[in-house]
């Protein structure tokens, strides 16, 4: 039974292991449609390999839980255990990026001035939140955001 | 607690080795990095992606070109880009 205070040898937030500040960085940020591309095997530029790479180089793969859940939503079969395989990779993490009121001001603004769709919104904000590279099929519907670097897929 | 061997390197990667404080926990972490990077691949092969080397190369390529602007960047430039615009639309 821990007591009510927990002393820094007990605390895990105290275990650098637990510091977000030690988890490796975040290289590539994939969109939805880079993991219906994936998932589908559609792309003949290499995600397979840029998968592989990134767990080389020790970098994360983030990607937006909204857009993970709608790839599941619209995948069957070995559509679906591919997508279900990617979420299995250590290297490979879901992450929401809209936790604070800021996050919520600069996803309305990329959903009123940008995007209409929800999915590129939240992929591109979370790029930008952590200036990774975003991988998607549609690279110029991100065309007017500056400093956001994108590798496209091609079908 | 872990398996004692013994081992030979070219000298100067043994150069580099012997610069590391704690020697068998660099050399553990850059093989299990590779044990990692093995067991993607086999999953993705297994799953019915066709991994190439040449594709690994130009994926590396990608990578690389992908992310050198960036370390000319400060951090989230981006984002202050994005909030830059929400400003000007605001004010005008």
């Amino acid at each position: 039974m821990n007591s009510p205070t927990n002393q820094p040898a007990d605390n895990p937030a105290n275990d650098p292991a637990n510091d977000p500040a030690n988890d490796p960085p975040i290289g590539l940020v994939l969109d939805l449609s880079a993991l219906l591309h994936y998932a589908a095997m559609t792309s003949s530029v290499v995600i397979g390999e840029l998968i592989i790479e990134t767990a080389d180089q020790g970098v994360t793969i983030a990607i937006p839980t909204y857009a993970y859940v709608a790839a599941l939503t619209q995948s069957t079969g070995d559509v679906h255990a591919r997508l279900q395989l990617l979420g299995t990779f250590p290297h490979v993490t879901l992450l929401n990026p809209v936790n604070t009121l800021q996050d919520a001001e600069d996803l309305a603004l990329l959903l009123s001035t940008v995007f209409t769709d929800t999915d590129r919104g939240y992929s591109a904000l979370l790029a930008l939140q952590h200036d990774a590279v975003l991988v998607t099929a549609t690279r110029d519907t991100y065309a007017s955001l500056d400093h956001l670097d994108v590798i496209e897929l091609d079908g | 607690m872990g398996t004692r061997i013994t081992i030979s390197l070219p000298d100067d990667v043994a150069a580099r080795v012997t610069v590391e404080p704690n020697q068998s926990a660099f050399i553990a972490a850059l093989i299990r990095n590779r044990m990692h990077t093995e067991t993607v691949r086999a999953a993705l092969e297994g799953a019915g992606l066709a991994i190439t080397d040449n594709g690994l190369t130009r994926a590396r390529g990608l990578l690389r070109k992908a992310q050198t602007p960036r370390t000319h960047r400060a951090s989230h430039a981006g984002l202050a880009a994005l909030r830059a615009r929400h400003d000007d639309t605001t004010t005008t």
